[in-house]
């Protein structure tokens, strides 16, 4: 960590957390919004077993972008010192 | 400090995440303002949110084996140098060339809808000269320097993403009224076989964002800035996704599916025009304007990364590799993409130009987690130097990527079977073509001089 504003980097890291946090809320609030909305009102058009596909669609959607945009803060702390990400 | 900038003179490195959210959402979110909607006239509403949750997973996934190797490798050549390095020469050309032609083709669909907007604005413009003029000034902006083209991109799919978003929040609080009748009049049309045949639609969505990582070569710090930028334009994509899709079907009817919503031509610009707000008509026709421009930029930029890429390896005349002294770009190789962008462009079958663009995206959605899962298998270690970004879930998550690829794939049969049997046809013959002239200049891959890495697990050093 030679040479490296300990602060700038901590503040800079900290603004990238809430990039990563705030879009992962949107992400989540925005579709599951669409999607209970839209199967509500769909009603009795959608069987028990085909409204289960879209749940689990759902899931794995924001549930693996959310676990891969985490993934993606652990790396830039992992990393940001080494490579000098702020400089 | 770092391997982060010792590699590959040449191409100059000064990108940075929101250069790559704008390259990536700027090809993208055209889909959002057009396209899309044909799920509907196969699927009706629940088609098009089945569509776009499975294709949705589907790009999270890509997007994520993008990010790791685009992090990792920093090429510009994208999924074709992933495939070089991982798979083989021959792969690596068919990936190439399927990304070339995904993006050219695209650019040219987008040019021509530009000079159709333009003369609804102004009759008397002609859509030739208008969509080579789109054509011309994008290669040129490309031409002098990448910064300057994805920061106009950064603006304009903002502008048009800000669009999106007011225009949906203006409805869910009651600016105008909404339909919440029409979501259940336009359901299921076409029973469960159109819920299926709607996923042939669903990538217009997303068609695209692995190309966000093809500037990791000009970034200043590819290992933050790819994964950063490329996963926050996934999110600005699925949200922009969800939000059009609610917003249009609350206030388009879709119960006759050749009706209405899924025949539309600019779905978002409709329902703006239904609510008879003008100010969000007027912010919608500028968003689809500008969404179309951005969209024909970022493919001058990637389809000419990937053809530069090509070059550099023999794999094309290497007359195409050529860095500007004084603009730092891949001059020859952007001019080249005009030609071949107006060729496609005057071929008069728009549609047909697309659904190509469409089967050469899937063909590269099989074989980027297949990329990524050799990678992981040749260096299983991770450390800092080979791979800085790791995603989770692997190797299963490739997998269920590549299958729902495939699947998406097969129900092009409806309605495509000639075009898929055609491009499939294309490459096949385009893998055995790169395969033998590889030959003639072929070498053994030093990791170490050229990737800066170790040798891979399964390398035997000869004696």
């Amino acid at each position: 960590m030679d040479g490296v504003n300990e602060a700038k980097y901590k503040g800079a890291f900290a603004k990238d957390t809430y990039l990563i946090v705030g879009a992962i809320a949107l992400l989540i609030v925005v579709q599951g919004y669409v999607v209970f909305t839209i199967l509500s009102a769909a009603g009795s058009a959608v069987s028990p077993a085909i409204r289960g596909i879209y749940v689990v669609f759902f899931v794995l959607v924001v549930g693996i972008e959310t676990l891969g945009y985490w993934q993606v803060r652990h790396s830039i702390k992992q990393h940001m010192f080494d490579f000098k990400y702020y400089d | 400090m770092t391997d982060e900038v010792a590699e590959s003179p040449g191409l100059v490195k000064t990108l940075k995440p929101y250069h790559v959210w704008a390259l990536g959402v700027g090809i993208v979110l055209v889909g959002e303002f057009m396209g899309w909607n044909f799920t509907v006239a196969k699927g009706g509403i629940l088609g098009s949110l089945l569509a776009m949750l499975v294709a949705g997973t589907m790009y999270v996934i890509i997007a994520l084996c993008a990010s790791e190797l685009g992090s990792a490798t920093k090429l510009a050549g994208g999924p074709y140098d992933w495939a070089r390095l991982f798979i083989g020469p021959g792969a690596a050309a068919s990936v190439g060339l399927a990304v070339y032609m995904e993006y050219i083709a695209l650019e040219a669909a987008d040019a021509i809808v530009v000079a159709f907007i333009a003369q609804e604005v102004f009759p008397e413009l002609q859509v030739f000269p208008v969509t080579l003029l789109v054509i011309a000034t994008l290669t040129f902006i490309n031409y002098r320097g990448v910064v300057a083209a994805l920061t106009l991109n950064f603006f304009m799919t903002a502008i048009a993403f800000f669009a999106i978003i007011v225009f949906f929040f203006s409805g869910t609080f009651g600016v105008f009224e909404l339909h919440p009748e029409y979501l259940f009049q336009g359901a299921m049309p076409n029973g469960l076989i159109g819920l299926f045949a709607a996923l042939q639609f669903g990538p217009w969505f997303f068609l695209g964002i692995e190309g966000a990582a093809m500037c990791a070569e000009e970034c200043k710090h590819p290992s933050r800035a790819v994964p950063l930028g490329q996963q926050a334009g996934m999110i600005t994509l699925l949200v922009g996704a969800a939000m059009t899709l609610f917003i249009c079907a609350s206030l388009l009817p879709s119960g006759i599916p050749a009706e209405g919503l899924g025949v539309s031509v600019y779905p978002l610009f409709e329902a703006a025009q239904s609510t008879g707000v003008y100010a969000l008509i007027a912010l919608l026709a500028l968003g689809t304007l500008l969404t179309c421009v951005s969209s024909a930029n970022g493919c001058v930029c990637d389809s000419s990364r990937s053809w530069f890429a090509l070059s550099r390896d023999h794999f094309v005349s290497n007359w195409f590799s050529s860095v500007h002294p004084k603009y730092q770009t891949p001059y020859k190789a952007v001019i080249f993409t005009m030609p071949i962008a107006i060729a496609f462009a005057f071929s008069g079958y728009l549609d047909q130009v697309i659904t190509f663009s469409i089967v050469s995206g899937l063909l590269c959605y099989v074989l980027i987690p297949f990329a990524l899962l050799r990678f992981r298998k040749m260096f299983p270690t991770h450390i800092n130097k080979v791979r800085p970004f790791v995603s989770p879930l692997q190797p299963w998550i490739s997998y269920f990527a590549m299958a729902i690829a495939i699947v998406i794939m097969s129900t092009l049969f409806w309605g495509y079977r000639y075009n898929l049997i055609f491009a499939l046809a294309f490459y096949l013959i385009a893998y055995f073509y790169f395969h033998n002239r590889n030959k003639k200049f072929l070498k053994p891959l030093d990791w170490g001089e050229e990737m800066g890495w170790p040798n891979p697990s399964h390398h035997v050093e000869k004696e």
